[in-house]
């Protein structure tokens, strides 16, 4: 599996053990065990899906890290951070919220980051529509946008077991970081009927590439070649933390809209990829088992698509 | 390729179907129009595309109006192949939860945005804020739009063959390919269903009906034999029973879901638990397309 450039994994668990995780509203803290000079703290059981509730994006995005144990358990200090947030378009439902975005931002930088990207081939032009541009901005993280029309800008990445996709092609830069934060927002797509954060992922993979998952002819092609192909994808990127703004989305029309809105008002965070849009596949009445990608990515053994066997904490 | 329409002032349309801006009720272009074509369709809206492929797309013109600083309108006017495949946009991308608007061939306003088709167009306009201002500005841009179109066509025949007594009218989804069905009835996502054209509506008293139209009687008669053995064989269905054109299943919902083949049509219908109705709805079908000219 091929994923950002890392610390040791070891090394950082324990670091973040070291360091302690974030504390949380009503008591919950983290235990500093072995570190001198800092408090002793109650040790934190992250759990798998955290789910929060609210109407203050940025407050519910916090917490729903702070249950997953905190930004440090999966940022060390001096690291490099790169996120991938949707910034397609900026009809209502259809892009990741700025305040979640800036939520994530800053509980990175917080967590000691050295540098916080975020990757995209979307156009500029998108990122300010929505608002996006300007959060990147005033947190101090930078916009690193790849011509989408460069394919020198991007990596061919052998995917051993993909059975529709062989050969992804991902961008350059993203292996230049430590560690990767995927931000999308939850809500449908005509070819699939959903999308997450398996799906996000193709804002990672270059457009010529992503434009074989569509097959051109549904006349001769079955719709399954795309949820194959975006499963295929997930095995060769690994996320080290899942963020997905399922505040307010579209569930029809997707995945550009306008749709009909839904508002959930919820920030779903999980490490998870599979059991994470298994979750909020159900924020609109869809099984997940039903989601063909959210089944191939299962078959894959990339998560648990019944996320009921997780540990899976919704609060307000 | 991506054409800019450059215009010198932005008081006046550069392109034929925009508004001239004393018809805008005071509001202007934000920037300069942009148009997309063929593939580049993609660039615009990714893999949002796809459908719109589906049904023949030939170009979508993009023009963002602003009112003051704070009230902004997109108006996305798709060009596709024929009426019947911009009245397939059209009954794509409506809803079910809006209210009728007198522009095009028809039209409804939804929430934020708006829809209406005329011709070989959808159109489609969306709210960027939800103040009254702006919602209102979907409308009187949708009215000046409306003027620059040219004259209606018919829709596709296959249209009206669904029965009118108890239909939904907002429901009817009229598609060209797989895509299309997958969204209005997903079935078997790895069958390649390789109909023309289908139409499906859904009814006040609890059950819906699809008339998916093949090249000829062979071909209709081949697929209802793959749904027949598919239904037969999934785990998903239970309760499958054939009968001489068809069949009857029932899906985990305890919805039935029956069909049969009618020359080069399969006929299917959803039926809701405990709804007993669609018999009589389900004969007038198939009499209006044994009628039609097609």
């Amino acid at each position: 599996m091929t994923m950002a450039k890392k610390v040791s994994r070891r090394t950082f668990i324990q670091k973040s053990v070291d360091l302690g995780a974030a504390s949380l509203l009503g008591g919950l803290a983290a235990s500093g065990a072995g570190c001198a000079g800092t408090e002793e703290k109650p040790v934190v059981e992250p759990v798998d899906i955290a789910a929060v509730k609210g109407t203050n994006r940025f407050e519910i995005t916090r917490r729903a890290v702070e249950l997953m144990g905190g930004m440090e358990r999966y940022v060390p200090r001096e690291s490099k951070v790169c996120i991938l947030a949707n910034a397609q378009k900026n009809n209502p439902g259809t892009f990741t919220h700025p305040e979640v975005l800036r939520a994530v931002i800053r509980m990175c930088r917080q967590a000691g980051a050295m540098e916080v990207n975020c990757l995209s081939w979307i156009p500029r032009d998108r990122w300010i529509s929505t608002g996006l541009g300007k959060v990147v901005d005033e947190e101090g993280a930078r916009l690193k946008i790849v011509d989408m029309k460069d394919e020198t800008r991007f990596r061919s990445v052998e995917v051993p077991a993909g059975k529709k996709l062989f050969e992804a092609r991902i961008m350059e830069t993203f292996y230049e970081h430590d560690v990767f934060i995927n931000m999308p927002i939850c809500k449908d797509h005509v070819g699939n009927r959903f999308t997450g954060t398996m799906k996000n992922l193709m804002g990672l993979n270059s457009p010529k590439s992503n434009r074989t998952f569509h097959t051109g002819n549904f006349k001769n092609d079955n719709i399954e070649h795309l949820d194959q192909c975006i499963a295929d994808l997930n095995t060769v990127i690994r996320c080290d933390l899942c963020v997905v703004d399922a505040t307010e989305f579209i569930i029809t029309n997707g995945p550009f809209g306008p749709g009909e809105l839904n508002r959930p008002r919820k920030v779903v965070a999980g490490t998870d990829r599979v059991a994470v849009d298994a979750y909020c596949a159900t924020l609109w009445g869809l099984k997940p088992e039903e989601i063909i990608m959210i089944d191939r990515g299962h078959k894959h053994g990339l998560g648990e698509i019944d996320f009921k066997k997780l540990r899976v904490t919704e609060t307000v | 390729m991506l054409s800019q329409c450059s215009s010198p002032s932005r008081q006046q349309p550069s392109h034929p179907l925009l508004p001239a801006a004393e018809n805008l009720k005071g509001w202007r272009a934000k920037s300069d129009p942009r148009t997309f074509e063929g593939e580049d369709l993609f660039v615009y809206i990714n893999g949002g595309a796809d459908i719109y492929n589906e049904y023949g797309f030939k170009s979508v013109l993009v023009q963002e109006y602003e009112k003051g600083e704070k009230h902004t309108v997109i108006l996305e006017v798709f060009a596709m192949n024929d009426p019947g495949a911009a009245y397939g946009v059209y009954t794509f991308k409506n809803g079910a939860k809006g209210r009728k608007v007198p522009w095009g061939q028809g039209g409804m306003f939804e929430d934020y945005y708006l829809n209406f088709w005329q011709g070989e167009y959808a159109v489609t306009l969306t709210a960027l804020d939800d103040a009254p201002q702006t919602l209102q500005g979907l409308e009187e841009i949708a009215e000046a739009v409306d003027a620059r179109l040219p004259e209606a066509a018919p829709k596709p025949g296959l249209a009206d063959a669904l029965p009118r007594e108890g239909l939904i009218e907002p429901s009817v989804e009229y598609m060209r390919g797989s895509l299309g069905l997958f969204n209005a009835l997903p079935l078997f996502a790895d069958c390649v269903f390789g109909f023309t054209e289908a139409v499906k509506g859904d009814y006040r008293e609890g059950y819906s009906l699809l008339a998916v139209l093949y090249s000829d009687a062979a071909a209709s008669g081949r697929m209802l034999e793959e749904l027949k053995q598919r239904f037969s064989e999934s785990t998903d269905y239970n309760d499958y029973c054939s009968q001489e054109d068809g069949f009857q299943v029932k899906d985990r919902g305890d919805r039935a879901i029956f069909a049969e083949s009618s020359g080069s049509y399969i006929i299917l219908g959803i039926r809701n638990p405990n709804t007993s109705a669609a018999e009589s709805s389900l004969n007038e079908l198939k009499r209006n397309l044994e009628s039609f000219a097609l």
